[in-house]
């Protein structure tokens, strides 16, 4: 029962969160690639949003789920313009590899 | 009780599992798919939260929006880039230091002060009158502020395809 307890309470919420975090975290540090990097960003934006929720809900207050909704727009947006930037990038360095990523650290050849 | 719980269990089994297979494809194209699994269950454990307008945004904006326009955009790329993304090792003992250390710290913190009593939830109901008398009364700064940000990516768009019509006209 004490099992049972745990697992109904706000315990797999937190793991879930964690696991989502972590998840983003670690695709964005093991794999040097931009699009994956802008993936990653987001899913590390949606393990904070079930934070947020999770607190909301069982401490009572509505104004976390308020958070997570104005988060949820500035992170699309966010997402939308780093797509952008992506695709520009490719298309003047035909790679889309992180570590080759010094645009403004080079030094103009003209 | 028995109900909710078994429901957590098998949907933090799926994260679990939809996790793995997200950092362990190798194509970005599946990657792709595990995550937006991911962010569909993550709508249905906003259920079990009560906050419904919530699950049906994440559902709506997240998988249906976004993460839809970034599988139009992966098909931009040549297939090259997106499969045999390798996990690089290299700077993985750099690199990872920060998540791991947390992650340690985290852990004996809990193992030192031992899981505390479990919250009761109280009983709040978040619906859409709720949701629209905080927006409206309580939070219409940052409604204005985020249409403001909100403008952005259009104007980046414009600015972006302005200059690419400009660059193949000359």
């Amino acid at each position: 029962m004490e099992v049972l307890k745990v697992l109904a309470s706000e315990y797999p919420f937190y793991v879930i969160s964690g696991l989502l975090i972590f998840l983003g975290i670690g695709i964005f540090i093991l794999k040097k690639n931009l699009l994956v990097a802008i993936l990653a960003l987001e899913v590390v934006f949606n393990g904070i949003n079930l934070l947020f929720v999770t607190a909301s809900h069982y401490l009572g207050d509505p104004k976390g789920k308020m958070i997570v909704l104005l988060t949820l727009a500035v992170a699309a947006g966010s997402f939308a313009i780093g797509l952008i930037l992506v695709v520009n990038y490719y298309r003047l360095k035909r790679s889309l590899s992180m570590e080759e990523l010094k645009l403004l650290g080079e030094k103009d050849e003209e | 009780m028995i109900e909710r719980a078994i429901a957590l269990l098998i949907l933090t089994g799926l994260f679990f599992i939809f996790t793995l297979l997200a950092f362990f494809f190798r194509h970005l194209v599946y990657q792709f798919l595990c995550i937006l699994v991911l962010m569909v269950l993550q709508g249905v454990l906003y259920l079990y939260l009560n906050a419904e307008f919530l699950g049906a945004i994440q559902v709506i904006v997240y998988a249906g929006a976004v993460l839809i326009m970034f599988l139009f955009t992966l098909f931009l790329f040549p297939e090259e880039e997106l499969k045999h993304l390798k996990i690089d090792l290299k700077n993985l003992k750099y690199s990872s230091f920060l998540p791991v250390a947390l992650f340690i710290f985290l852990l004996l913190s809990v193992l030192v002060k031992g899981i505390p009593e479990s919250y009761q939830p109280r009983n709040i109901y978040f619906d859409l009158k709720e949701i629209s008398n905080l927006l409206f009364n309580e939070y219409w700064l940052a409604i204005f502020l985020l249409a403001f940000i909100l403008s952005f990516p259009m104007v980046a768009l414009y600015v972006f395809f302005k200059r690419e019509e400009k660059s193949g006209s000359s």
